[in-house]
This record gives C-alpha cells, structure tokens and sequence, in this order.
C-alpha cells in the first residue's frame, strides 16, 4: 500500500500541501481532484520521488520511500501533466532511452516498443520526430513510456489530455484494467466525469488540504448529491458558475 | 509594424539556451568582448607600421607613394575585420535571419499583411547589420581618421572618417545580406537539418577567418607582400575585401581615384554591394510564403546526418554491455547530432582549433610536416572543449524529468555512457586526420589521445548532459586561458611524442579514476529549492565589489 502520511510541502513562504494524508491500495484507482493551486501536482511530484516533502513523508508497504528511493522509483510508472519529451527524438527512441534507463535489455524492449506502437495506433508514425506528433500521439507516447517497465506503482496526471474519444476509452479501460491486476494506481485530473468512470476513490484537495477522502458513491450519498460535479463544488465552494462567465463575457466586450 | 519590427530586433538576441535576461546580457557581453578585441590587437598591428612608414617618407627614405600603400592596407585589414565580425554575428543569428515555426503559429492567425510582416523583417535584418557593423568600426574608424590625417587638417579626418565608414560598413553589409541570401534559399531549398548544419559551419568558418585575420596580419601586408610571403595584386584584388579600398581611395578623394584599378575595384564594391542587397531582399520576399508554410510542418524526420548511425552505434558498443549506459550513450550522440545549440559550441570550439592549427602551419619553423603531425591533436583538444561547452547547453530543459524520474544519483552508468560517447565522437575525427598526416602508427596514438581527452572530460562534469540550466561563463574564459593554452600545447605537442605504452598507462589511470569519481555524478531534482535559499536573498555586494 502506498501511503501519505501528514505530508506538507512549503515553497518559501507559501505553503502547498498541509497535513495531506491518504493512501492508496493495490487494486484501486485513487483519484486526486482539486481546483488549480489546489497541491495535485505537488502531490503528484512526491508521490514519484521528484520533489521531498517539507514535513511527514510517503511509505510504500509501511517503509518510507526516501529510504531507498532508487529501489521505489524502480516501481513506479508516471505520466506527467505536460508533455514534455525530447522532440527531436522519435517515438520508438524516446521509448528506448526511457526503457533502456529502467534497465530493461534491448531484446525485450525493442518487442515491447513494436507492440504498444502499434496497440497506440502510432506505429506508422515511428520514423518521425516527436516534434511533428499531435499533442495526443506524445500523451500516448508518455503512457507508454509510464508502463513499458510493468511497474507497480503507476501515478497519472492528467493522463487523457488531447487523445481522441476512442483512444481515450480504450486508455480508461485500460487504467481499470491494471489496477485490476492489482497495480497501485493514482489518477490526478480535472475532469471530473472521467474521474468518476475511472477511479474507486477520490481525494479532493483544496489549497492544499483535503477536503474530502472517500468513494465517489459514498461521497455522493454523504452530501445526497447528484453527481461528483456536484460533490466537487460543494466542497471547494466554487463560486457562482453563471456570474462568472457573465463576467467574463463583459470583459470580451468591454 | 513597429511592434513587429521591435519583435523581430528582440529575436536576434534571445536564445533558448540561457533561462534569465541576466544570463543572457551575460552571454552577449561576452561576445560583444570576443569580437571587439581581435579590432583592438589590429590596430595595434597596423599603426606602429604606418607611423614608420610616415617618418621614412618625411625623412625622404621612402617614396611618397608608400603612404597610400600603407593607408589602403590598413583599410583592406580593418574591412576584413569588420566583415569577419559581421558574418560570425549572422552565423549566431543564423535561425532568426529568416522566418521560423513561432512567426508563423504567432502572426499566421493575426490580421497582418504578408507584405508587413516582410517589411518588419527587412527593417529589422537592415538595423542589426547597420547598428552592430557601426559598433564595431565606430572606435576602429575613428581611431584611423585621427592617425591618418593629423597632418592633413580637419577635411582630410572627415574624408578619411567617411571613406573608413564606408569601406568597412559597405563590406560588412555586403557579406551579412550575402549569409541573409543564403540563409533564405537554403530555408527553400534544403532540408532543415542541412539549414542547421550550415550555420554551425558557417559560424565557424568566420571565427576561424577572424582569428586567422588578426594572426596572418603581418604576412599580406605590403613588405611582406614586397618580400613574396603575401597573396599577388591579382589574387588580393579579386577578393570581396579589396573591393572596398577602391570605396575608401574614392569618397577620400585620394589622387590614386583615378587609377584604373581603383575605379575598377570601387565599381566592384558597388555593384557587390548592390547586388548581395538585392539578393537578400528578393530570396526574403520570394521565400516568405514558403518558409511560412513550411514552418508550420515541423522536421518530421532526422534524415541521414541526423540519424549518425555509426556513431550511435559506436557509442552503445563502447559501454560493454551496460544498458543503462548504452542509452545515455545514445542519448548524447543523437542530441549532438540533432540540435543546433549544442552543434553552435562544438563549432566555435573547433573553429578556434582550425585556427590554432593554420597559424601553427604559416609559422611553422620544424617544417610544415611536423605542424601538420599535431594538427589532429589540436582540433581533438579543442572538440573536446566544445564537447564539454555544449554538455552544459540544455537540450529542451523540460523534457530531463525523463532522466530524473528514472536514473538516481551515484550511478556509475550515467558517466560510462558520456566518456562513451564522448570517445565516438573525439575518436574517429582525430584518428583519421592522425592517419592522414602521419599514417597508421599516430592514428592509434590518435585514438588513445581520444581516450585520454574523453576520460578527462567526464572527470570535469558530473551530470548528464543537456539537462541542466545553461550557466553563461562556466567556461571561465577570463581567468582559466593559461589552461585552455597548456591544454593545447600539452596535447598537441606533448601527448603524441609520448610512447605508446606510456599513453596507455595515462589512458588507464584516468578511466580508473573517472570511475572512482562517478559518486559525484547526479540527476538535478526538479523544482527543489532549500527553503532557506529561497526565502531569503542574499546580496553578494562584497563581490559585486569587484566587477
């Protein structure tokens, strides 16, 4: 089980994360909601080693990772929020260095490559450089590159931006489909319909403090709300929807 | 219009390399100061001859005559200069010469006409050229008039001034819409790697004619020219640089105006000048709706020089098996193969190298085979400088959480596969030059010499290449050139008279070594600052002291 434990995060002055605790188990979806600002990719950064925290800490198994972090980073999978990848490389070189870092010998790799090319739908676009690929061919390219090592940890942030209907509902299916194989998976994302098809659970942070820990259903049926739309705006307290865009529209006119 | 103009004037001093406007002023500051002093070393080449000369006329030992020689040679070096200057300035700016990818996603959408957007363009191609070539003659011309027309009266320093100006700004305005030409045909004819690759080259081709400049001075001058050291009449008066004495006998109204071979070098300078104009202002028009469109269609492929298929492979069987290594490997050969920003630093690096060793050949004094024998071992030190200078160059920053999600610190993989790759790249260069000069024996002292360099260069990083923020003045220029100057002496000349088995031992006790520092080596964390450094701003007035 991958645990937070009172974790906080300070930036100088400003504080990110406050006392966040949680913890995701093998076999679910663990879902991070938040507005922006809120502490996800905060969260997101300490939860894959990137970024220690200022105060608590994470353990996987009941052991903290920052005892052995190679070992834990060895585990884990991440899509980050933004695509950011080595342009000038091609797919199947990103791949490769992304595959050949985590170790994995080249007979196995170069197989492994061919097939999620191919199972991604980019597989005729392997001569190319990233540079001409679509926002959704380098989203596909980062998921690959989280799972070409069949990690055990897998951290997704924002996993389904810029893919196309069908790609995205293959990939949600897919994400179910490895924490059915009892895979530890957290899905950090702003949409909140995908959120609810997708996770078990859902963590909701706001200015960096949870605000709600629970199952969708159970979190729906505590506040006797409708939907995760719904429950997602009570708890952050959002403000009027209508009145802002009234307001934005007199902005665009003024 | 303006605001595009300003736009397109702020590109040609922007670079994706340096991550602050303070590093950037840094990094313009210092070559600002690279191309102002070979100006200031030919000045002080060219004067003292000139007042000797001027004392020998007034003391009736020399024909009058020899003073315009001296004033038209000194024009001739400084118009060089000048031109050198400018192009290796071109060079620099060699992707902002033309349109690119950003102008296009930017003003493609907005209501601007085509014919706008290309006046901007011209206008801002026209200020850089005309405000840099002024910068860099305004001390030099100035300089020139006072010393050449201090007996003569103050129409004559104007005349001079003006003729000065005119020789040395027409040239420089000459080669510069010469490169803007090239660089907009090549933007429509070539691939975009062959477009990237020239302008590495050009780059440096002019720091090698700049160096080579202000060294060779003395040897086309006229008493050397007298004494058959120099280039013929015929040969000098063909050349773009010549032409512009002609401007300068001309607008001076020297008596020497009318001499054939003046009027024919000034009407060369003239319609040189008009025509490179022309041609830079055509190809930009004519090419402005091709290079718009093809912005817009990113390089899809690497193409065969992008794709360095043996040097990939060298690199990954240079690791032995090591996977981790071999990708890292990979990594640095094709990131030096495939961008501009790390080619920039290995070319000017190299080039100082070229340079180095055709002054070691013109003045060679144990015969030219000698020179010529150390001649690989020169440009291998000095691709290892650039190899070193382009390690610090981030190759889209971003893009390095690959690395430091993956990699951890203290792995000795992370340096076997840099000294791999750095040896594919230091090897094959200075072992086929080695063969060239010296045959088989000193290319296999060609390659440990590599290996040496390459053990040696990642004793003096310790992270993975391209990853990092670009530090300007890491290289430490001002204060570490006795050592780049050992460093040459010690390799070019030292290393290859050393027995084969002695360089084997130095190659092993530095490969041993290396690896017992690769626990220093480390993958940057991403977005972690100690809360200390960053709630607190120290001011480091005590040093600041002393700048």
């Amino acid at each position: 089980m991958l645990a937070a434990d009172h974790l906080s995060r300070r930036y100088g002055a400003l504080v990110a994360l406050r006392d966040l605790t949680f913890e995701a188990r093998p076999g679910e979806v663990l879902g991070l909601l938040g507005p922006n600002g809120s502490g996800k990719s905060t969260t997101v950064k300490i939860l894959t080693g990137l970024l220690t925290p200022t105060g608590g800490g994470v353990t996987l198994d009941g052991v903290d990772i920052a005892a052995d972090l190679p070992r834990y980073k060895s585990q884990i999978g991440y899509v980050p929020e933004e695509p950011h990848l080595y342009s000038y490389l091609t797919g199947p070189e990103y791949l490769r260095l992304v595959g050949g870092l985590r170790g994995l010998p080249e007979s196995r790799l170069a197989d492994k490559i061919d097939r999620f090319m191919q199972l991604l739908d980019v597989y005729d676009d392997r001569y190319q450089t990233l540079s001409s690929y679509s926002k959704g061919m380098r989203q596909k390219i980062l998921i690959a590159a989280a799972v070409l090592h069949d990690p055990r940890i897998v951290i997704l942030d924002e996993p389904f931006s810029g893919l196309d209907v069908s790609a995205a509902r293959v990939l949600k299916a897919f994400v179910r489909a490895i924490a059915d194989e009892g895979k530890i998976v957290v899905f950090s994302s702003h949409v909140l319909e995908v959120v609810e098809q997708v996770c078990s659970r859902v963590v909701i942070l706001k200015e960096g403090r949870t605000v709600g820990h629970d199952s969708v259903e159970r979190l729906r049926s505590t506040l006797q709300l409708p939907s995760l739309d719904a429950v997602f705006a009570s708890l952050v307290h959002e403000e009027n929807v209508d009145s802002r865009s009234r307001a934005l529209v007199e902005a665009m006119k003024a | 219009m303006t605001l595009l103009f300003r736009t397109f004037v702020t590109q040609f001093f922007t670079s994706e390399t340096v991550t602050s406007d303070a590093q950037l002023r840094q990094s313009i500051a210092g070559i600002i100061a690279f191309v102002l002093t070979p100006g200031i070393l030919l000045l002080l080449q060219v004067f003292p001859d000139y007042q000797m000369t001027v004392i020998r006329v007034h003391a009736h030992r020399a024909p009058a005559g020899l003073i315009d020689d001296r004033l038209e040679w000194i024009v001739q070096m400084l118009s060089v200069y000048s031109m050198m200057t400018i192009g290796l300035i071109a060079a620099m700016s060699w992707d902002a010469l033309t349109f690119d990818r950003r102008d296009a996603m930017v003003l493609g959408p907005l209501p601007v006409s085509g014919r706008t957007i290309v006046l901007a363009k011209l206008s801002a191609l026209a200020a850089l050229v005309l405000g840099t070539s002024a910068a860099i003659n305004a001390i030099n011309g100035f300089l020139f008039a006072v010393e050449t027309s201090d007996l003569l009266g103050a129409r004559a320093f104007l005349l001079h001034l003006i003729g000065f100006a005119a020789a040395t700004i027409g040239g420089a305005v000459m080669l510069f819409s010469t490169v803007v030409a090239i660089r907009n045909t090549l933007a429509v004819v070539a691939p975009a790697r062959v477009t990237a690759i020239a302008g590495s080259l050009f780059q440096c081709v002019f720091v090698v004619a700049l160096l080579c400049a202000v060294a060779w001075t003395p040897l086309v001058g006229p008493a050397a020219r007298r004494s058959g050291w120099g280039l013929s009449r015929a040969m000098t008066d063909a050349l773009p640089w010549s032409w512009f004495v002609g401007l300068f006998e001309t607008i001076r109204a020297s008596p020497r105006r009318d001499w054939p071979e003046f009027v024919m070098l000034s009407r060369r300078a003239t319609i040189g000048l008009a025509l490179s104009v022309s041609a830079a202002v055509v190809t930009s028009v004519a090419a402005f709706r091709t290079q718009m469109r093809a912005a817009l269609t990113p390089v899809a492929r690497p193409g065969p020089l992008g794709q360095a298929r043996a040097l990939r492979a060298l690199a990954r069987g240079l690791t032995l098996g090591d996977r981790r290594a071999a990708v890292v490997a990979d990594f640095v050969v094709t990131t030096i193969a495939r961008n501009r920003a790390q080619q920039s630093y290995i070319a000017m690096n190299v080039a100082v190298g070229v340079a180095w060793a055709l002054i070691a050949l013109s003045n060679a004094r144990g015969g030219p085979l000698t020179a010529l024998a150390s001649t690989p071992f020169i440009l291998g030190f000095w691709l290892t400088v650039g190899l070193r200078a382009s390690f610090f160059a981030p190759g889209e920053l971003p893009a390095a959480w690959a690395f430091r999600v993956v990699t951890f610190d203290r792995d000795t993989s992370l340096l076997a596969g840099v000294r791999a790759a750095s040896f594919a790249l230091v090897a094959p260069p200075i072992a086929a030059l080695a063969f060239f000069a010296g045959g088989a024996s000193l290319a296999l002292v060609g390659v440990l010499v590599a290996a040496i360099l390459a053990s040696s260069l990642v004793l003096t990083v310790d992270f993975v290449p391209f990853t990092r923020a670009y530090e300007p003045g890491h290289a430490k220029l001002k204060t570490r050139w006795p050592l780049y100057l050992v460093g040459t002496s010690l390799v070019g000349y030292g290393l290859p008279r050393l027995p084969v088995w002695l360089l084997i031992t130095i190659a092993a006790v530095l490969h041993i070594a290396s690896r017992v520092t690769a626990h220093r080596w480390t993958v940057e964390p991403v977005d972690e600052e100690p809360d200390d450094a960053s709630s607190v701003t120290r001011l480091d007035l005590a040093s600041a002291r002393g700048v």
